[in-house]
């Protein structure tokens, strides 16, 4: 017989870490709230008639967040056997609040006590036999991080489940009671009676979500008003007060401090969060994760990998008198040549495949530092950090601080990003997020940036960062600009934050993160990419000279179906700097995955072997922007472009998911993010040419009327007062 | 006196929430409820939110909502 087990908890309470050991899965592990967005299944390891459902971190059961509305249609509409409800030990009276509610489902409750290593260093006890006395449930001491406690927890669990023994829900006051049995008399008389009590309790609390899943409207207005004035508060403020009563009558017992004063973590957190050190702490500690994962340590390694690797080959040892390593192209080279391969084949292989995706593997070592220091901002709790120091800011943009928790994540990949914008309340406030997390560059524009920090501006230090802080910039200046129109207007988002005690992450941890998703890029590149290189090296290879289909080859791609396609629209760019149809051409293969930019300009600026292809691209930008000294201004316009436009396919489809479907938001945040891109591109430039060059042309009065126009939105007043926050009702869960 | 009038350093009780809706179910559902003890930590580099600790954990809050927070001196 096959048991299903719900893992239920707070955020951050550590479910994803117990649901992977587990499972043995490696699901995504971070340090602040909302890492988990939907719910996952797994079998237990070693036995496929136990499946555990991973519901996504919540506080409470109440409608106001997409987190517990997935979370609670789970329990009421999908029967799991039994719930474990993974509870904070180190946090034990506010993750006891969730154990009030889980109790009150008629489904047997397991309480896993979480995190009692880290109890027991900071000089707590907590009597976990007088707790399972106390909710008559039983309780479990865990560690999920060290895999501690989790046979005892997972045979407690089965023989509950077969056991099947209900929870009994909480006591609350008589006066309370009463009220409650008097609605419950009221609910339909089909309703199975472990259901009873919690519809009751939300019907007492306005919970209009329930009452919808109730269908017949049922009246209890006459009982809650009275309970209400009898108690001077509010129905759901008068339950919330009851559990805490509860748990509060019983905490003491339970649970003992033995050691005074200033926790490790508060201590680390009066420097990271001080008034004076916290910003430029903050902009240290970002300016160095860029600075080493793109700028420096990435360099060495993705030069190594480059030149090496994807390059001639390398010396093992000393230069010269060491070991002559060839690189993968020679290597194939030359095996090619020894089985006599067809001329064509060796050059699709060649300079297609092996050009193409050679390119964009060569940014893995990069990629894998980044995504490795971004594992280790997230598991510390920093992050929640950030959004403490930030909100002021954001706030002032209609966004909160949460807005940068997305952003973060975008740099990594755009898609969990976009679905990371589902812990924001408002509404319209996690649309805006929606739109503009892309323009956060995410690991796949690592190589642009990579190529133009390098090849143009030879390698300094500042551009990498730029291009965060310039993303960071867009989604503010955007966030501004769209709050003042009316489709965007709305109140202030709301902002309450848990802030995690700071935990030293596992190596092994940051090392699987870092691998998950850096194998996740790599397998990109030995399929989706693969395939592009492969039509945009026939593309660039054959066309139609002198009326003729005809293999055009590098003397005269300039005839190539790839030339006359990206010709058609090249012109379009032409007040970018970059109007040639080469770069016009990676706009578009782009848009199937952004590492297609630098995998299609190696391809087309590749035909020559004794030029690099990025000299030949550099080359090029210098004839479409129309001079040598041109070339930063046009290559800095290109990046920007290409950084800020609409983002790949499948991070048009995690929008298409967040939107409800191709509906005006989609169209809204694709159109902004091309518009956006394009306006600010021309403007870079049109007013960089005009400094460099001296000249004022055409081009400026336009750049200055469309800086004129992005200022004046930018600070207009708002014109309409803000019309009052629709509070996001239901959501429909992918899952 | 509500929370936003407060020193950090301080510890106070909660008597009431005023103002209704989600911001306030959520700020009760994280522990701020008619008798609970909270201490008032920092404020913000930028002058807000503010972080508090409540029920043994920290919370922050933006001084908006903390002025819908009825406090007593404890």
């Amino acid at each position: 017989m096959e048991t299903t087990i719900a893992l239920v908890g707070n955020p951050n309470s550590g479910k994803t870490t117990l649901f992977n050991q587990l499972t043995g899965n490696h699901q995504y592990v971070g340090n602040w709230p909302g890492v988990t967005v939907e719910r996952k299944t797994g079998h237990l390891k070693g036995d496929k008639n136990i499946r555990f459902v991973d519901l996504p971190g919540i506080y409470s059961l109440s409608p106001y967040s997409s987190e517990e509305v997935i979370s609670r249609n789970y329990l009421t509409d999908g029967h799991p056997d039994v719930i474990i409800n993974i509870v904070d030990a180190s946090n034990l009276e506010r993750n006891l609040y969730l154990t009030t509610q889980l109790m009150e489902f008629g489904i047997p409750v397991v309480v896993a006590l979480n995190l009692m290593d880290i109890v027991k260093k900071r000089g707590y006890t907590i009597k976990s036999k007088e707790l399972s006395e106390q909710l008559q449930v039983p309780v479990v001491e865990i560690s999920a991080l060290r895999g501690d406690g989790l046979e005892d927890l997972v045979a407690t669990t089965v023989k509950a489940a077969r056991d099947g023994i209900m929870p009994q829900p909480v006591q609350f006051t008589s006066e309370l009671e009463s009220a409650l049995a008097k609605i419950e008399d009221k609910l339909p008389s089909v309703m199975p009676g472990e259901m009873r009590r919690y519809y009751a309790i939300k019907l007492f609390e306005r919970d209009e979500e329930a009452a919808e899943e109730l269908g017949a409207r049922i009246n209890c207005d006459d009982i809650i008003l009275e309970t209400e004035s009898l108690f001077d508060d509010s129905s759901d403020a008068i339950i919330t007060n009851e559990r805490y009563r509860y748990i509060e009558s019983f905490i003491k017992r339970v649970h003992k401090r033995t050691i005074t004063g200033a926790t490790a973590s508060e201590k680390v957190d009066s420097v990271l969060t001080n008034r004076i050190l916290a910003l430029p702490i903050f902009v240290v500690v970002i300016t160095l994760i860029y600075y080493i994962s793109i700028s420096t340590v990435g360099t060495y390694a993705t030069d190594w990998a480059n030149d090496g690797v994807f390059g001639d080959g390398w010396w093992l040892g000393a230069e010269e008198s060491g070991l002559w390593i060839p690189g993968i192209p020679a290597i194939i080279g030359t095996a090619l040549e020894a089985v006599g391969c067809v001329g064509w084949l060796y050059d699709l292989i060649m300079d297609g495949i092996v050009a193409g995706v050679g390119a964009v593997l060569g940014f893995v070592p990069q990629i894998m530092i980044l995504f490795f220091l971004l594992a280790l901002l997230e598991a510390c709790g920093y992050m929640a950090r950030v959004t403490f120091i930030l909100d002021r800011l954001f706030r002032r943009f209609g966004l909160s601080g949460k807005t940068f928790v997305p952003m973060i994540v975008g740099t990594g990949c755009g898609v969990p990003g976009i679905m990371a914008s589902r812990t924001i309340e408002s509404e319209s406030a996690r649309r805006l997020t929606v739109m503009t997390t892309t323009f956060m560059p995410c690991s796949a524009k690592l190589p642009i940036i990579a190529l133009i920090a390098t090849a143009v501006f030879g390698g300094v230090w500042w551009v990498a960062p730029l291009a965060y802080f310039m993303g960071i910039a867009a989604i503010i200046v955007s966030g501004i600009i769209l709050r003042k129109t009316k489709p965007f207007m709305g109140k202030v988002t709301p902002y309450v934050m848990e802030l995690p005690e700071y935990r030293l992450p596992r190596l092994v941890d940051l090392l699987r993160s870092m691998w998950s998703r850096a194998w996740a890029f790599i397998k990109k590149a030995g399929t989706i990419i693969l395939l592009a290189t492969i039509v945009v090296w026939f593309l660039s290879g054959y066309g139609i000279y002198e009326g003729q289909f005809m293999w055009v080859g590098e003397e005269l791609m300039d005839h190539s179906f790839l030339a006359y396609f990206g010709n058609a629209f090249a012109w379009v760019f032409a007040p970018l700097g970059f109007g040639n149809w080469e770069c016009a051409s990676t706009v578009v293969t782009g848009l199937i995955a952004k590492e297609n930019v630098i995998s299609t300009l190696a391809i087309v600026y590749g035909g020559n072997p004794d030029v690099a292809w990025e000299s030949a691209y550099l080359a090029s930008l210098a004839a479409s922007a129309g001079s040598v000294a041109l070339i930063p201004v046009a290559a800095f316009a290109f990046m920007t472009f290409q950084l800020l436009c609409a983002p790949c396919f499948a991070a048009m489809g995690a929008i298409k998911g967040e939107m409800g479907g191709f509906n005006k938001w989609f169209w809204a945040a694709i159109g902004w993010e091309c518009g956006f891109a394009y306006v600010v591109s021309l403007i870079i430039f049109q007013m960089g040419a005009w400094v460099v060059t001296g000249a004022f042309t055409l081009g400026t009065i336009v750049a200055l009327a469309f800086l004129a126009a992005l200022l004046w939105m930018l600070f207009r007043p708002a014109s309409t007062p803000a019309a009052p926050e629709q509070v996001r009702k239901t959501v429909k869960a992918t899952a | 006196m509500t929370l936003s009038d407060v020193k950090p350093g301080k510890s106070y009780t909660v008597l009431k929430l005023r103002d209704s809706g989600a911001t306030r179910r959520r700020i009760m559902d994280m522990g701020i409820t008619k008798g609970a003890r909270i201490t008032v930590d920092k404020v913000a580099p930028l002058g807000d939110p503010v972080d508090l600790t409540v029920r043994g954990y920290h919370l922050s809050l933006r001084k908006e909502d903390l002025g819908k927070i009825e406090v007593a001196a404890v």
